[in-house]
């Protein structure tokens, strides 16, 4: 009772084939999903644009692939718990919108002291996200360590002529909010 | 018994025979009966065109339906198509198989001419005709696998313009002064392959060796301009931000073209020499005499030398590849090594783990071949710790799927022991020490059976330990010294690790040649006397090698993500998400197996050479009475 | 970590050398003793999902070393041979077959009979505060300030204790619930809660936290914590709905004094 070659060597690349495909089984199974479009509207509080941010955080800005929100240790990437306190003194003349927003549009024109420059530009592809997005995200960044006082009318550097049209086109974009404080949060 | 298994063997030869005459008279007989009821059918009288108009409401009613749609159709507008679906498994699933299968076997052309070329070479300096035999016998699998290579070609482009055929032409149009060359070239390929292989013997062994260069020049050409196209959906360069073309040059060199044209070329030679290894195992296990045995146990040896040899430095231009991933875009090396894919690495460590392992346990089978005692046997248990434990190290997940009474037993989600060894420092570490040690066993294969006789053999071999010994400190120190700098200076270390290692081996071997020049011999080498287990190790790397190449081929795919061309054109279709490990592994098993399918045939139509003509055969059978195993 | 076995399977180990057993059992007996190893030798126990690849590549490893070479091939194979084909044997054979059908049923049902566990969230038990919080109306900076009447330990004594006394009325009305009599995080409603109160007896509680730390989870509590801390089902109230600033301070200064214990100063050139 003796198997043929060609049927040993078959289960042979059978068996080795399952075994691998197995191995693939046991770790953990993940689809990952294009982003999700978040449609940012003209009449958001500051309150629902740092949620909004947070969302944009985690999927479509792809941020929380590399920074981290209060983890200490050996870190690739600065961490971004508080990171509204360090914001505000780490450029002098920016303010930490202007540096969230210098953080985002150009973010090798200042790296954080022991890191090594990495970040892509987050309104340019692959990221690409649009400036309204990037207000948001700024609006988040504030309620980490301080009160988010950024709104969707904020004007810094980067999109200085940029916002106005955006800020046209969306039915009820022209009142100005007023700045929440954090606890309504 | 016997009378039995002839009875059952000529059996099936029957069968064999009868199988094709009963198909070719069922086929006859289905065309017979076929054409008869065609000409006994029923046939309507010719009417007069008035009363052919049928007028029952049913008639009426598809004749209204019928003309319906064809209004519909030819109101419809022409749209150009962006995407268009493969029935069942869908578009991704399709061009995934179909992409993989033609790069198996491109892999595999490119790979065999190159080192045929090599053993060819070899054989002309030495005058030793073995060598030239077996280059021979490497080219033969070539002819085959080149047609399938170029129908895997064809089909993959016929599914790219059918199922993708807007971003087909977007790829056209960015790369279209680098196609006819590709077809030009493919053009000069199939010259020099067929000549290299039917000019075999033919020619002056230095023109033969021009055309196999030639040949290899060529191959290496093709899969250049090939790699661009692709490493430009990886990491496009050369356009502007809307995608017009600025370079196309530019488009061509791109951040990862020549890191993967080296990785490419390495891991096809890696690959290339185990597939053909595993062909000698094959002949191996169904040889008959012992000098065949020898044959192809030589053979497979030589394979899987070139094999391993080509494997050594792959991690190395992997590193290279990764390096250069990171320099076009953090978030697609994040996506690479922490995101969504962290996990397969982890797959790869097992893959890579066993290619280790099996390699080593090969040579140390090898040792068997040799006469006489083998003291150097004994080493094998420090080798296999070492390798164990670098296996161990490499599998640990750097993220620890656990339970939540595990994680609370812990006291946290990373372990105090286990979160040292999930990181780069110490995997780096484990890879190098893992080639460190494969070496060695080829080092111990190498001298068994030999007693160094040169005066200054006890310094020699001191020296070698010493610098092996030291090799392995450097490695060791510096992963353990990456623990405590920042991930600046930690990027960096790798590099002294891998030339320690590098040098290492180059010193190492250097001495060994001198060392063992003139060596007495304690025991011939006898080729052929190895047990038939390791013929299935060396088919069980061939397998591996297929899969991990499948499995890297989808990691360096996938990374893109929802991308066709990476940040610049998007992917909408239904498949545009990243589908789950598990799905992909199932995916990788079912090209490698169909891949194996395809090369046994090759195997089995470049062995209808040594079969014997059908007359002769015939006449073979009628003398001794007994059943042909060839025809199973 | 469990001494006793890890013991055990060292003096076993020994044994098995004075016995010079075959390479059969000391094949069978390293996988064992690897196992036992990565069980118990570690003190932080290894989940179970990495001894699983641990284990695959040690019994690849021992497989492919006892068939390395061909002494070593007889030496393994002999005694499984004799054990399959002679006769006296034949009731050990018989039950080994029946034993590697129950043994698989036996994981199947020991793998099934776990206890039914949450699912895993990762959360940070001390996510790091904001620079500063708003109570009362009040800006309070967390990383710069002050507990208020700290400096009363040094320069008004007298003072300071009607402080710590007033923190003790608040604690004893308040938060006594939870945090307990003792300040052992063992108070009457422990068993409904979980996570469970924090121990201020701890040593490895309010001795490594700052003042302004405790004040902003009091004044917040539970609805105050940061996405990263949670998903958290912490039943502490935002105290300064029912506080007023000063008590809050007060009862802060009583947990530190209650204890014994100091808060942690402000490092210089953090952050």
């Amino acid at each position: 009772m003796t198997v043929p070659l060609i049927g040993r060597i078959g289960a042979l690349v059978i068996a080795t084939t399952a075994f691998y495909t197995y191995v693939g089984q046991m770790v953990p199974q993940k689809e990952v999903q294009p982003p999700a479009e978040v449609v940012v509207k003209g009449d958001l509080s500051t309150a629902d644009m740092a949620k909004i941010g947070r969302e944009i955080m985690e999927g479509k800005g792809l941020c929380l692939t590399c920074h981290t929100i209060g983890k200490s240790g050996a870190l690739r990437f600065p961490d971004l718990a508080g990171v509204d306190g360090r914001a505000k003194s780490r450029e002098p003349g920016l303010s930490d919108i202007e540096y969230f927003a210098q953080a985002m549009y150009e973010p090798n024109a200042n790296i954080v002291p022991g890191f090594n420059p990495g970040m892509p530009t987050i309104n340019k592809p692959p990221i690409g996200l649009n400036d309204r997005e990037i207000l948001c995200v700024i609006a988040y960044l504030q309620s980490l360590g301080g009160t988010p006082t950024v709104t969707l009318q904020t004007k810094h550097q980067y999109n200085a002529g940029a916002a106005t049209p955006s800020q046209g086109a969306s039915p009820g974009g022209t009142q100005p909010q007023t700045p929440l404080t954090g606890e309504k949060r | 018994m016997p009378n039995g298994v002839m009875n059952g063997a000529m059996n099936r030869k029957m069968r064999v025979l009868f199988g094709p005459i009963a198909g070719l008279v069922m086929f006859a007989g289905a065309i017979w009966i076929a054409s008869t009821l065609v000409s006994r059918e029923y046939k309507e009288p010719y009417r007069a065109p008035a009363a052919a108009a049928d007028a029952t409401p049913r008639a009426q009613g598809l004749a209204a339906e019928k003309a319906d749609a064809e209004t519909k159709a030819r109101a419809t507008p022409y749209v150009e198509a962006e995407y268009r679906r493969f029935p069942v498994v869908g578009s991704r699933v399709a061009i995934w198989a179909v992409a993989q299968l033609h790069l198996l076997f491109a892999a595999f052309v490119l790979a065999v001419p190159l080192f045929a070329f090599i053993i060819e070479a070899i054989g002309y300096k030495s005058g030793d005709p073995r060598y030239d035999r077996l280059a021979y016998e490497f080219t033969k699998l070539l002819s085959v696998s080149f047609s399938l290579t170029a129908t895997f070609g064809a089909f993959l482009t016929f599914m790219l313009v059918i199922l993708y055929p807007k971003f087909t032409n977007y790829l056209m149009s960015v790369f279209s002064p680098t196609f006819l060359p590709y077809v030009l070239l493919f053009f000069f390929e199939a010259f020099f392959l067929y000549t290299y292989y039917y000019g075999w013997g033919k020619f002056h062994p230095l023109v033969h060796l021009g055309l196999g260069l030639g040949l290899n020049l060529v191959g290496t050409s093709i899969m250049f301009i090939a790699n661009a196209w692709l490493t430009f959906m990886m990491s496009p360069r050369g356009i502007s931000d809307t995608g017009a073309v600025i370079s196309v040059w530019d488009a061509v060199y791109n951040y990862t073209w020549m890191p993967i044209n080296v990785h490419r070329v390495i891991a096809n030679i890696a690959f290339g020499g185990s597939v053909a290894a595993a062909y000698a195992a094959f002949k191996f296990l169904q040889a008959e005499t012992d000098e065949e045995r020898a044959h192809y146990d030589w053979m497979g040896y030589i394979g899987n030398f070139v094999a391993i040899s080509a494997f050594l430095p792959l991690p190395f231009a992997g590193y290279w590849l990764a390096k250069e991933i990171y320099a076009f875009s953090q978030t697609l090396g994040l996506t690479m090594m922490g995101g969504a894919f962290s996990w397969l690495f982890i797959i790869q460590a097992v893959l890579i783990g066993n290619l280790f392992l099996a390699a080593n346990y090969y040579l140390w089978l090898g040792m068997g071949r040799v006469e006489g005692v083998q003291p150097l046997q004994k080493f094998i248990k420090y080798l296999l710790i070492g390798i164990a434990l670098c296996f161990a190290v490499w599998a640990t997940p750097r993220s620890i799927i656990a339970t939540v009474s595990e994680v609370r037993a812990m006291g946290g989600s990373s372990h105090p022991v286990l979160g040292y060894l999930g990181v780069m420092s110490a995997k780096n570490t484990a890879v190098n020490i893992l080639i460190l040690t494969t070496f060695m066993s080829f080092l111990l294969y190498r001298r068994t059976g030999k007693i160094a006789t040169v005066p200054w053999a006890r310094i020699g071999h001191a020296l070698q330990l010493a610098i092996f010994a030291t090799a392995a400190a450097i490695v060791i120190f510096l992963g353990v010294y990456g623990y405590f700098v920042e991930a600046t200076v930690r990027i960096r270390l790798s590099v002294p690790q891998v030339s320690s290692v590098l040098i290492a081996m180059v010193s190492i071997t250097v001495i060994d040649i001198f060392l063992f020049r003139g060596a007495t011999r304690t025991g011939e080498v006898r080729w052929g006397k190895i047990p038939p287990i390791s013929q299935y190790v060396l088919i069980f790397i061939a397998v591996t090698f297929t899969w991990l190449m499948g499995l890297m081929g989808y990691v360096r795919s996938g990374l893109r993500q929802h991308w066709h061309v990476y940040g610049v054109v998007r992917d909408t279709s239904p498949d545009a998400f990243t589908p789950t490990l598990g799905f992909a592994t199932k995916v990788v098993s079912a090209t490698v197996l169909m891949f194996f399918l395809l090369i046994g045939v090759v195997f089995w139509i470049a062995s209808l050479h040594e079969r014997p003509d059908f007359q002769e055969r015939k006449k073979a059978a009628h003398h001794t009475g007994a059943p042909e195993a060839e025809l199973t | 970590m469990k001494v006793p076995i890890v013991l055990a399977a060292l003096a076993a180990f020994a044994l098995l050398r004075l016995l010079r057993v075959n390479l059969l059992v000391w094949a069978g007996a390293w996988w064992l003793g690897i196992y036992l190893l990565l069980r118990f030798g570690f003190t932080a126990p290894i989940p179970s999902s990495v001894i699983m690849i641990y284990m695959g590549i040690v019994s690849l490893a021992i497989l492919a070393y006892v068939s390395s070479s061909q002494p070593r091939r007889d030496e393994v194979a002999g005694p499984l041979v004799r054990f399959m084909t002679e006769k006296r044997y034949t009731p050990l054979l018989a039950a080994t077959v029946v034993a590697i059908p129950a043994l698989a049923a036996a994981n199947v049902y020991v793998r099934m009979n776990v206890p039914v566990e949450p699912p895993l969230f990762s959360r940070t038990v001390h996510p790091a505060s904001p620079a500063d919080i708003t109570v009362h109306d009040k800006r309070i900076d967390l990383d710069a300030g002050e507990n208020p009447f700290r400096h009363l330990e040094a320069s008004d004594p007298q003072e300071f204790r009607r402080h710590v006394e007033n923190g003790r009325r608040v604690y004893y009305q308040n938060c006594v619930f939870c945090h307990g009599d003792t300040l052992a995080g063992n108070g009457m409603f422990v068993h409904g809660l979980d996570p469970i109160p924090t121990n201020f007896a701890d040593a490895g509680t309010i001795p490594m936290l700052r003042e302004t730390f405790l004040f902003w989870r009091i004044s917040k509590g539970g609805p105050g914590l940061p996405d990263e801390g949670g998903p958290w089902d912490t039943a502490m109230p935002a105290w300064e709905n029912f506080l007023k600033e000063d008590e809050m301070w007060d009862a802060i200064l009583f947990l530190y004094d209650f204890t014994g214990s100091r808060p942690r100063g402000r490092e210089a050139g953090t952050k």
